[in-house]
């Protein structure tokens, strides 16, 4: 212990210091409240002051309120010593900022002990001074960094084309801390992909699990992947970054462009609530599915619920934040008290339920420590809206997402002898032309024109079958295997496949496949049998329905369609 | 493809990405499963394919065959706007429930 000795007279002054250094403690004089004031300037590790009262140029209170008021950050212990016979003078010492007084004469055992006492006091002071401060620095740092998780989400936010009218979302502020996920997102085809996940755990590790979970939705959705494929691919990544234990309750969903039919994939979250305005019923849509993260790729079940809706419909999902918010009675809010606020806000003119939910969830909880966050997605069955988010203007969102300009090309494939028997050409291509900007999204139609004409070209042309074997369903069969075995028989045969992007006022893939093979008649069964029940002879109306036109010269040798697409 | 049972009434064949020549055997396989005297739903679902033909639509027609024998009702499930559009145009509304 250091203590600092402030008295004008040298004998007090020698007698506490011959005390206190007996006791084994390290002591600094001063004559007055001025020099008292420079110690404890230049001696910054004093932990005790033993202050007289009178004394000349600054009496011990001034300099009393003069260290107190000056710097809290420097701590020590003020204790006067006075003779008891004036109260008067002992409040003022305690107002000043006195921490204990000792009465004159002193009584050695009491001054030894009261200066202990008050050392033992100032040393924790001390240390919650200490831990105070960091906790402030650790507060600080803890809301800088929520700021910054805060604008990296919503700049991937940003990341959507557009605002979609159909689609409302509540969700309390820094939820994403809690684990709470909601996102909406058009797709090319004018439709729209939502997605509400709730994260166990919280803080974190909850928020950086959704970052994969957002890159991922905006991805897919651009690319136009299927509910399934998304769920999947969520899945995958969760459970290979996550540990166990934190995983995603979600619903992803997607609602066509007119409105009229919405699928789901919904994993461990409340039930989703399908309501119809004309008759106010409501039917609940179990979830399925385990939440996402915890099984194993191969174990993940992708499949999906599809309903047909219509403008009568308005679909809800909510997070268990609003049915398992509690009352100061530990009573939960509960579905029905959900139900009920949807069916009776319907025939109320400012139909809003979103706003209504929320605010009858926070009476309901009252002053209830026990608030979860909470989040709602309202998806009103109607033929999608999209809006520009900055100046509200409609959209079509083929446009904004494919805005990237697209150069012509062409692209030649010549498949022979080996390559026929073992390359599964289509896929390929198709793969190929997925990755071209602005074929992407016709990816689907172009794999069903080229495999069309290209098995055309390899069954009749090249390998010489006749669709007629499969006119039984055991013909159906043997047909394959033969294409099997001659596929094995052949020597100097080819397939080549031309491709070439054509820019004009209309842009078009011109698609041509010529063969090697004698050539063959090309049936067209469809329109004369609309009603047949022929296993066979679909393939060119399917053609002829999917691109703009379709022609075969050369005795069936060579065809050439063109698939005509707007940009 | 995944097949699943419900009792022995209903039978859920669920399709693998792309449907073409190459599950001519495989789905064959997977109906045959169903039981011939108590079968009464065969369900088709197309929750994972994104990609199919024309022989996917002779296989179909297969199927429906089997099914009119053994008296068991067709209903293709799941399909999304891509698949309904080849179904649609094949006329396939008149002969399959599609859902």
């Amino acid at each position: 212990m250091k203590l600092l000795i402030v008295d004008d007279q040298s004998y007090n002054r020698d007698l506490l210091r011959f005390i206190m250094e007996d006791e084994g403690h390290e002591c600094i004089d001063a004559e007055d409240g001025v020099q008292a004031l420079s110690q404890l300037e230049h001696h910054q590790d004093i932990d005790v002051v033993l202050m007289d009262v009178n004394m000349p140029n600054m009496d011990g209170i001034e300099a009393t309120r003069r260290i107190t008021a000056k710097d809290k950050a420097q701590r020590v212990a003020i204790i006067f010593i006075t003779a008891l016979d004036d109260d008067s003078v002992l409040s003022r010492c305690l107002n000043a900022g006195g921490d204990d007084f000792i009465p004159k004469p002193i009584n050695e055992s009491i001054l030894i002990a009261k200066v202990n006492a008050n050392y033992r006091s100032i040393n924790n002071q001390k240390k919650l001074a200490e831990a105070n401060k960091k906790l402030d620095e650790f507060n600080s740092q803890v809301k800088n960094d929520h700021d910054i998780v805060e604008s990296v989400f919503e700049n991937i936010k940003s990341l959507a084309p557009t605002r979609i009218e159909n689609i409302k979302t509540y969700t309390s502020p820094m939820s994403m801390f809690n684990g709470d996920i909601i996102l909406s997102c058009a797709s090319p085809s004018g439709g729209a992909y939502f997605l509400l996940g709730d994260f166990t755990g919280h803080g974190l590790p909850a928020a950086i699990g959704s970052l994969p979970v957002m890159s991922i939705f905006y991805n897919s959705a651009k690319r136009q992947c299927s509910i399934s494929e998304i769920a999947q691919e969520i899945n995958n990544q969760l459970h290979k970054v996550l540990p166990t234990g934190l995983f995603l309750c979600a619903t992803i969903g997607y609602i066509n462009k007119n409105g009229d039919q919405v699928s789901l994939w919904s994993g461990g979250m409340n039930d989703a609530v399908l309501f119809n305005k004309s008759d106010l019923s409501i039917k609940l849509i179990e979830g399925e599915h385990m939440p996402l993260g915890i099984h194993e790729k191969g174990e993940f079940n992708n499949s999906i619920q599809v309903y047909t809706v219509n403008k009568n419909n308005i679909l809800y999902f909510y997070s268990d934040g609003i049915n398992e918010a509690q009352n100061d009675k530990l009573d939960l809010f509960g579905d029905e008290r959900v139900y009920d606020i949807i069916r009776n806000q319907y025939q109320n003119s400012s139909y809003c339920p979103t706003k209504k939910i929320v605010s009858e969830v926070e009476v309901f909880s009252g002053t209830s420590e026990q608030r979860d966050d909470i989040s709602i997605l309202e998806v009103s069955c109607l033929p999608c809206i999209h809006r520009n988010i900055t100046n509200n203007d409609v959209l079509s969102p083929e446009k904004v997402t494919y805005k990237v300009d697209c150069f012509p090309w062409s692209l030649d494939i010549a498949i022979c002898k080996d390559d026929l028997k073992s390359i599964d050409v289509i896929n390929q291509v198709s793969e190929f032309l997925g990755t071209i900007p602005q074929v992407e999204r016709h990816k689907d139609k172009l794999f069903t024109i080229i495999s069309e004409l290209y098995n055309n070209a390899l069954e009749h042309g090249v390998l010489g079958l006749s669709s007629d074997i499969k006119d039984s369903p055991q013909g159906f069969e043997k047909y394959y295997e033969l294409r099997d075995q001659k596929l094995d028989e052949i020597t100097d045969e080819f397939i080549n496949i031309k491709l070439e992007y054509i820019k004009s006022k209309h842009n078009f893939i011109k698609i041509q496949v010529i063969d090697s093979g004698a050539g063959f008649l090309t049936k067209d069964t469809s329109h004369s049998s609309e009603e047949s029940s022929l296993t066979h002879g679909r393939g060119i109306s399917l053609i002829k329905e999917l691109s703009s036109s379709l022609e075969y010269i050369n005795d069936g040798r060579h065809a050439i369609a063109c698939y005509q697409f707007d940009v | 493809m995944q097949v699943t049972h419900k009792d022995k009434t209903e039978l859920t064949i669920t399709l693998n990405e792309t449907f073409d020549y190459k599950c001519v055997r495989q789905f064959r396989e997977s109906y045959e499963q169903a039981d011939k005297q108590l079968c009464k739903i065969i369900n088709i679902s197309f929750t994972n394919t994104k990609y199919m033909d024309s022989s996917a639509l002779g296989m179909l027609l297969n199927l429906d065959k089997t099914a009119n024998v053994i008296g068991a009702k067709v209903i293709l499930i799941n399909t999304d706007e891509k698949i309904q559009k080849i179904l649609r145009i094949a006329r396939f509304e008149k002969k399959f429930t599609i859902q």
